[in-house]
């Protein structure tokens, strides 16, 4: 009848059929809003309007395909641990078309296997405990939680030995304040003097540390990889669909936002386009993006336009390399906890018969004085007027970082060249990352990574390097801390990204958090506002103390 | 089809049957039938039905004292169904549902009840969640005197409220249910000596790495047969320092880890003082000289733990 007629869209008209069907267009477009219609021709990425320089943006050519998902409801990019997650959340809790987009099924350089894989709840911020602690209780049941009918329950190797934090006397306070904080939500974590430490691992150096804290429950390391897989075979079949593609650019439109007289127009972020393997382009549209690109999660948000039109202040995560040694000593202390050193130095035992997994997890040390010193000795403490002060020496380099009286120093042995001869960029404390290569540095392990530990654990000193790799962290140059919500002018991107380094064990409960926010915009579960991006526009750190 | 005439004919022959013989005439009735195919003359050992929807009775009958018996392997059959309906997607079966409440149960009888301990106190009210996972508890007036389901599936009778001289010494879950969430129990038993984990389905590395963590008073653990540990679960174990006897027998899956195999039993021994790791020695390939076990006549229970 007439009145269905006129409601169906132009693919049913179409196959309806009719003689005007044999009076199409030119490309042989079969119907009103086919996409063949503009097969071949050039889109721009964005229409022109005043406001944005389109000329900047490259324009692609974008081609349409039957299997290809063309719109989607949630749109995540980035198919690492956290995207998984996001997926696997957003699919078990409502009925709704995701798709993940990954650009490496390989996952080569992804941050997620590349980890050490630990989880522990000893944080100082309390929704990092609250978001560790859930994540301990999913995967003490993942047997439960990701298993796939017709397929062997999934298995991640977790060894449940706890983690031991060690502090000497300037960060013991810090550490006995963090425990209160850590018990009061339900963490298990005993604090140790040096003697009972002596007395339960003799082999550990504890002379000039003065406070230990031990957690005894909820921590421990599993296989990383093991658990992407899970994470993403569970996805799988609660149908999402995973796309292997990179992310090229994002499609805007412009929305008219009326109120009354008042109205104005804002872009808004309608699809994304896609560079699939055979180098064709297609475009995706879809409801909401989630970022969960990881270490490149930068660079993602630069092509939202986050610190261009969409705002000034960009999202600050950068890849940093981080380098994981392999070590064999003919002494076998199986089994260890995960020892984390105020050095930065970590270490544990992998599996009985010698063999260690260790690296150093920060170069760079903030110290900050508290601030009824800061008052006190005002005279005393390098103020603004403090310069960038290199001790050659010894080594020690300090200079201020804002106006809290907060600074940043790091131990930098002599470098071997002279001093005329370096490159101001090159710092050696930091190993330069491109976001590219991932070669581990052998030398420097023996520089900066095994004084330390055989100042930590003496029998240690015979240690060898069997093997080496590197991985990216998802590095939050601003405090090293999770990012996550939604971005305040693209109300449909929401941010998960920069967790320097704890990515892997807070994947879970980012994920529930994300799909929390996408339902029902706000957070049901943990409490994760603190977290949001709106803390880097007011320029609020949100700093772990007293832990790496 | 012939199943089906079989079946009819014989209601038939009952109801006629009823009408004028007794109950004897009935049996010798079936005993003229022809049997049916696959049927054999013997009645099964293994019950048909696997619970009645008393927990109790499904965990306690028919009991079997010792050895592999043909009347366990439902129970695995049991897990695997449990496990294929956790993860099926459909809601809608009846079977579904039963098994998922089944598990639920299981996880509600171990989460820790404040309610019941108040009202019982803690010892008792261990002992009455334990006996209903399917364990049987001994207490420390009356050693060896084991309390738990009986045949007929009847739960024991527990004492109505708890003393002080009451304290729970020994554990023998076999065939039980214990999950993780049960240390939560465990860790409240002032004096718990003995604790035996037989061909328990649900016992994972969690669960051990929680009793290292919680249960230092433990002196005996034995663990046989549970397929859901590994050595780092086993190794988790160094923070008893209390432990004397730790038995590991019929792990067979603990095999496919020779390095675990090699190392772990020995650097028990040397981090717990005291300690003897029992059942490993078969396996070992490489005689490694271990020190013989001292004569342990502390304990009532260590004549329980498997040779």
């Amino acid at each position: 009848c007439a009145f269905g007629f006129q409601q169906r869209s132009g693919r049913a008209l179409w196959q309806l059929g009719g003689h005007l069907r044999r009076l199409c267009t030119p490309t042989g477009a079969r119907f009103v809003g086919d996409p063949k219609r503009t097969q071949g021709l050039e889109r721009v990425s964005q229409p022109s309007w005043k406001g944005i320089e389109n000329k900047d943006r490259p324009t692609y050519t974008v081609d349409p395909d039957e299997d290809f998902p063309d719109e989607c409801d949630a749109l995540v990019i980035g198919g690492g641990a956290i995207g998984c997650s996001v997926a696997y959340w957003l699919s078990r809790q409502v009925n709704c078309n995701v798709v993940v987009v990954e650009r490496d099924p390989a996952y080569t350089r992804a941050a997620s296997p590349l980890s050490c894989g630990g989880i522990r709840q000893q944080f100082s911020e309390p929704e990092n405990i609250q978001m560790s602690l859930f994540g301990s209780q999913f995967l003490r049941n993942i047997k439960e939680n990701l298993a796939v009918f017709d397929l062997d329950p999934p298995d991640i190797c977790y060894a449940p030995h706890g983690y031991l934090v060690l502090a000497d006397e300037a960060n013991a306070e810090t550490l006995r304040t963090n425990n209160q904080a850590q018990r009061k939500l339900g963490a298990k974590v005993d604090l140790m003097s040096p003697e009972k430490m002596k007395e339960t691992w003799p082999w550990l150096n504890v002379s000039d540390i003065a406070l230990g804290a031990f957690g005894t429950e909820n921590e421990g390391w599993f296989d990383p990889y093991l658990f992407l897989q899970a994470l993403k075979r569970k996805a799988v079949s609660q149908n999402v669909k995973f796309v292997v593609g990179e992310l090229l650019d994002f499609e805007f439109s412009m929305q008219r936002y009326v109120k009354g007289d008042l109205s104005f127009e804002q872009e808004r972020l309608k699809a994304a386009l896609v560079k699939c393997p055979d180098n064709l382009v297609r475009n995706i549209n879809f409801g909401v993006v989630v970022n969960a690109a990881g270490p490149w999660a930068g660079h993602v948000a630069h092509l939202a336009g986050v610190g261009d039109f969409a705002g000034k202040v960009k999202l600050p995560v950068e890849p940093r390399l981080r380098y994981v040694y392999h070590l064999h000593c003919k002494e076998d202390l199986f089994p260890t906890p995960l020892l984390n050193c105020p050095s930065g130095a970590y270490l544990r035992a992998e599996g009985p018969g010698g063999h260690y997994i260790a690296g150093l997890r920060q170069s760079v040390f903030v110290v900050s004085l508290p601030p009824h010193a800061a008052k006190k000795a005002a005279a005393a403490t390098p103020g603004i007027d403090a310069p960038f002060i290199q001790d050659v020496a010894s080594g020690l380099h300090l200079r201020r970082d804002g106006f809290q009286g907060d600074f940043v120093t790091y131990v930098n042995p002599p470098p071997p060249l002279p001093v005329d001869q370096l490159s101001e960029s090159a710092v050696p404390d930091e190993p330069e990352c491109n976001g590219v290569d991932l070669e581990p540095d052998y030398d420097w392990f023996d520089k900066q990574v095994w004084p330390r530990l055989a100042h930590r654990v003496p029998c240690m000193e015979a240690v060898k390097v069997r093997n080496a790799w590197a991985g990216f962290y998802d590095y939050n140059t601003f405090d090293q801390n999770l990012v996550i919500g939604r971005h305040p002018f693209h109300e449909n991107l929401i941010f998960c990204n920069g967790s320097s380094g704890h990515g892997i064990q807070h994947a879970v409960a980012i994920g529930r958090a994300v799909s929390e926010l996408v339902l029902f915009r706000q957070y049901k579960t943990i409490d994760l506002s603190r977290m949001s991006f709106e803390r880097l526009q007011t320029a609020t750190r949100i700093r772990e103390t007293g832990i790496i | 089809l012939t199943l089906q005439l079989h079946s009819m004919l014989l209601s038939v022959l009952r109801r006629v049957a009823s009408r004028r013989c007794y109950s004897s005439s009935r049996l010798r009735l079936e005993e003229l039938l022809p049997q049916r195919p696959g049927q054999s003359q013997d009645k099964p050992q293994v019950p048909d039905k696997l619970f009645t929807g008393r927990i109790a009775k499904w965990v306690g009958a028919p009991r079997v004292t010792e050895g592999w018996d043909m009347t366990k392997e439902h129970r695995g059959d049991l897990m695997r169904a449990m496990l294929i309906g956790l993860t099926t997607k459909s809601r809608h079966s009846y079977d579904d549902k039963i098994i998922r409440k089944r598990y639920q149960w299981i996880k509600q009888v171990q989460a820790f009840d404040t309610v019941l301990v108040e009202k019982f106190g803690v010892e008792v009210a261990a002992a009455d969640r334990l006996v209903r996972l399917g364990c049987r508890v001994a207490f420390s007036n009356s050693p060896n005197d084991w309390l738990g389901v009986s045949e007929t599936g009847a739960l024991p009778a527990l004492p109505s409220r708890s003393l002080p001289s009451l304290a729970i010494e020994a554990i023998d879950a076999r065939d039980a249910l214990l999950m993780s969430d049960s240390v939560d129990w465990l860790e409240r038993l002032r004096s718990l000596q003995f604790l035996r984990l037989r061909r328990c389905p649900f016992v994972d590395d969690h669960l051990l790495a929680r009793l290292a963590a919680r249960c230092k008073t433990l002196k005996l653990l034995e663990i046989s047969d549970c397929p859901g540990i590994t050595w780092e679960g086993v190794a988790s174990l160094w923070r008893l320092k209390n432990l004397r006897r730790l038995v590991l027998s019929e792990n067979c899956h603990l095999l496919s880890q020779p390095e675990g195999l090699a190392l772990v039993p020995t650097q028990l021994e040397s981090l717990v003082p005291g300690l003897f790791v029992e059942g490993v020695d078969d396996l070992l390939a490489l005689s490694v000289p271990r020190a013989a076990p001292e004569a342990d006549s502390e304990s009532v229970y260590s004549a329980e733990l498997a040779p």
